[in-house]
C-alpha cells in the first residue's frame, strides 16, 4: 500500500513535521543566498528511490547531466539510485541545443515549463515526487508567470497524488512574491545562514505546515561535498591535564580515542544526544598543536567547549591564549572550570576575574571524574548555538 | 593596492576592498588587464581567485603566458580558478565536460547559487585575495537582470567586508543602458576601455583617470 506520508528524506526535518509531508501536498525549501535548497531536493529524492519510488526532477539552470554529475561528484549518494530518476530538462533550449531527454522544454516560456513538467506527471501516474530546482530562474519569465508555473505544478502534483518540492534562494526577492510563493505551498522549510566572514554557519527550520510542527532551529553543514544534518560537532579544547579526555569519556553515550604512535595526532571522539540533537564531540588531547585545533574550528566546529584546570592558576595564560583562536573564528564557546572535585579548586567567578571572560559566557564547574556539571555546559553550549546568542529573530532577518 | 598598471598606479592605484566593473569591448583587453593586475598581486605574495564563465581556466593560463604575465605557477598555489564554464562546454562539444584539473566546477551560468557556493569555498581558506570575475556578461545572458543584481549586490558586500577586493568585467553594447547604469551604481569603481586606431584607451573618473589614456600592457 502506498504511504501517506512522504519522508523529506533528513530525520530531524521529518521528526519536526511529524513524520514528514503529506502525499500530494506541496513544500517549498527556502534559502538565502548561499545554501543550495538543490541538496535537499537530491537528498529527499535519494531516500524515496531508495525506497523503490519514483521521482520527476525539472532543472532549467543546468544540464540534466550535471545534476547527475555534481551528485556523483559529491559521494554522498547512490549513483545507480538517482539514475532512476526521470530528469526533466529545461536547460538544453536554453542555450539552443537539441535536448536528449524525454521530456524537455523546446521553446522556453512559462506556458511550455508548466505543460512540459503537466505532461511528465500526467504521463508517469505511478510518480510520487515532482521537484523543481533553482524556481528563481522562472523570474525570468516576470513575476506573474513565475507564480503561474508554482500554481500549475502544485495543481498537476496534487490531482495526480504527487508531492511537488520546490527550492528557491531568495536573492533579494521583492517580498510581494516571496510572500505569495509561500501562501501557496503547504509546506515551508527555511534554510538560513549566519555568515561571520567567510565561515557560514546554516540552519533549517519549518516555518508553515498544515499540521502542528516543531519550533526549533537545526545546524546543518552544507559545501561542495553536499550537507552534513543535524550533527553539530563541538570541540573539546583546553590545556594540558586539564581533563579533555575523561570529561569527553564521561559524557558520552560512545566514544573512543584515537592515537598515533609519537606526538602528531591524538583525538578523541564523543557522541552524545541531548533533547533530541546529536553532537560529536572532539577532543584534542596531547600536546596542544594550534594548527589541528584551528583546522577543527574553521571547517566543522558548531561550538567550543575549553576545559581549564581550576586547581592551576599556570594554565590560564595557555587556556587565553586558545580562546583568542576561538574568538576569532566567532564561535560560540562555553568554559568548563574542570576538577572541582580537587581540594583548592578556584570558584568559578574567580576564574572568569582571572582570565577576564565576559559575563554572557558561560562557566560552569565541572568534575570529569565524578561527571558533575559535564552535560551542563553542554546543554549550556548547544543552546548557545540554537537559540541563544545565534537566535532564531536574528536568523530570519538575516 | 598597487596594480602594476602605470596609468592607474599613477592615480593612486585600486582601493583595497572595493568592486570594480571593468566595462570594455568583446576582445581580450579586459582579461589582459586583469592577469596583469593578478600577476602583479600574485608576485608580491598576494592571493588570486580567477571565476570563468566564458573561457576554460586552462586558456586563461595560456593567454597569460602568451602575453608575458605567466601566473600558472600560482595555480592551486595562491591563485584558484571557480571554472563556470567547462560543464557547459563539455554538453556543447559532446566531450568530457570537465578538464582534468583541480578547480572549483560550477554547473553553468544560471546555477548563481553553486556559482556563489562556489566562490565562498575557494576563499576559505584566503585571507585578503583578490577576485577577478569573466563575466558578468555570461550572467546576464542566462538570467534575469534583477537576480544578476542581486548577486553582485549580495556577493559583492560579502566579499568587501572579508576585504577582498574583486574587478567584475562587462562586456560593453551587450546590454541595454540600464543594466549598464545599474551595475555601476552597484559597483564602487569603474574602468572603462575602448579601442581606437588599433590602441587601447582607459578611463576611470572614480580611480582619477579622467582623459581616455593609453592603455600600454
Amino acid at each position: 500500500m502506498a504511504e501517506l506520508i512522504v519522508s523529506t528524506g533528513i530525520a530531524k526535518l521529518d521528526e519536526m513535521l511529524g513524520g514528514g509531508v503529506r502525499k500530494g501536498a506541496s513544500i517549498l525549501f527556502l534559502s538565502s543566498p548561499g545554501i543550495d535548497p538543490s541538496i535537499f531536493l537530491l537528498q529527499m529524492a535519494h531516500h524515496n528511490l531508495a525506497k523503490q519510488s519514483k521521482c520527476l526532477y525539472y532543472t532549467e539552470t543546468r544540464f540534466p547531466k550535471a545534476v547527475m554529475e555534481k551528485t556523483h561528484e559529491m559521494k554522498l549518494w547512490s549513483k545507480n539510485l538517482l539514475e532512476n530518476m526521470e530528469l526533466l530538462d529545461g536547460f538544453s533550449a536554453k542555450v539552443g541545443l537539441p535536448s536528449r531527454m524525454k521530456y524537455a522544454v523546446k521553446k522556453m516560456d512559462a506556458k511550455n515549463v508548466s505543460a512540459v513538467i503537466d505532461v511528465a506527471i500526467k504521463e508517469n501516474k505511478d510518480n510520487e515526487i515532482i521537484f523543481f530546482e533553482n524556481f528563481e530562474s522562472t523570474l525570468g519569465y516576470g513575476e506573474k508567470q513565475a507564480i503561474g508555473i508554482a500554481n500549475s505544478i502544485i495543481l498537476s502534483s496534487m490531482s495526480n497524488q504527487a508531492t511537488a518540492v520546490v527550492g528557491l534562494t531568495n536573492w533579494d526577492l521583492s517580498e510581494g512574491f516571496i510572500d505569495k510563493i509561500k501562501e501557496m505551498f503547504d509546506y515551508v522549510v527555511r534554510l538560513s545562514s549566519i555568515e561571520e566572514k567567510f565561515l557560514m554557519r546554516n540552519y533549517f527550520f519549518v516555518e508553515k505546515s498544515p499540521q502542528r510542527f516543531m519550533h526549533m532551529v537545526v545546524p546543518f553543514r552544507q559545501g561542495m561535498d553536499g550537507i552534513g544534518v543535524y550533527v553539530p560537532k563541538i570541540l573539546i579544547t583546553g590545556p594540558f591535564h586539564s581533563g579533555k579526555s575523561s570529561f569527553i569519556h564521561k559524557i558520552s553515550t560512545r566514544a573512543v580515542s584515537v592515537d598515533r604512535i609519537g606526538t602528531t595526532i591524538a583525538l578523541d571522539h564523543g557522541y552524545i544526544d541531548y533533547s533530541g540533537l546529536g553532537a560529536d564531540l572532539f577532543g584534542t588531547p596531547g600536546q596542544e598543536r594550534f594548527e589541528f585545533m584551528l583546522d577543527i574550528l574553521k571547517k566543522d566546529a558548531f561550538g567550543v567547549i575549553l576545559l581549564v584546570d581550576s586547581t592551576d592558576t599556570t594554565t590560564f595564560d595557555r587556556a587565553k591564549e586558545m580562546l583568542r583562536h576561538v574568538r576569532k573564528e566567532a564561535i560560540p564557546y562555553a568554559i568548563a572550570a574542570n576538577k572541582k572535585d580537587v581540594p583548592g579548586a578556584m570558584p568559578v567567578e574567580e576564574i572568569r576575574k582571572r582570565m577576564q571572560i565576559p559575563d554572557e559566557v558561560p562557566i560552569i564547574a565541572t568534575s570529569a571524574v565524578t561527571g558533575e556539571g559535564c552535560l551542563d555546559v553542554v546543554k549550556k553550549l548547544v543552546d548557545l548555538v540554537i537559540e541563544g546568542k545565534i537566535g532564531r529573530k536574528k536568523i530570519e532577518a538575516g | 593596492m598597487k596594480t602594476g598598471i602605470d596609468v592607474i598606479d599613477a592615480a593612486g592605484g585600486i582601493p583595497e576592498s572595493s568592486n570594480v566593473l571593468l566595462i570594455g569591448p568583446p576582445g581580450p583587453e579586459k582579461m589582459l588587464l586583469s592577469l596583469r593586475i593578478l600577476s602583479t598581486l600574485l608576485n608580491a605574495g598576494g592571493k588570486g581567485v580567477y571565476v570563468t564563465t566564458d573561457v576554460l581556466p586552462s586558456d586563461i593560463e595560456k593567454r597569460a603566458k602568451a602575453a608575458l604575465v605567466d601566473i600558472s605557477g600560482f595555480t592551486n598555489k595562491s591563485l584558484k580558478f571557480v571554472d563556470c564554464y567547462s560543464w557547459t562546454l563539455g554538453e556543447l562539444a559532446g566531450v568530457k565536460s570537465k578538464e582534468e584539473r583541480n578547480d572549483v566546477t560550477v554547473p553553468g551560468p544560471s546555477a548563481l547559487n553553486d556559482l556563489s557556493i562556489g566562490i565562498t569555498q575557494t576563499l576559505r581558506d584566503m585571507e585578503n585575495a583578490n577576485i577577478v570575475f569573466q563575466s558578468l556578461s555570461t550572467l546576464l545572458l542566462y538570467n534575469s537582470p534583477e537576480i544578476v543584481f542581486r548577486f553582485v549586490q549580495i556577493m559583492g558586500a560579502r566579499l568587501k567586508v572579508s576585504g577582498m577586493t574583486t574587478i567584475l568585467h562587462c562586456e560593453a553594447q551587450m546590454h541595454d543602458e540600464k543594466t549598464v547604469t545599474t551595475l555601476k551604481h552597484l559597483t564602487d569603481h569603474v574602468i572603462e576601455l575602448k579601442t581606437e586606431d588599433g590602441k587601447t584607451m582607459v578611463q576611470s573618473m572614480t580611480l582619477g583617470v579622467k582623459e581616455w589614456t593609453e592603455l600600454i600592457l
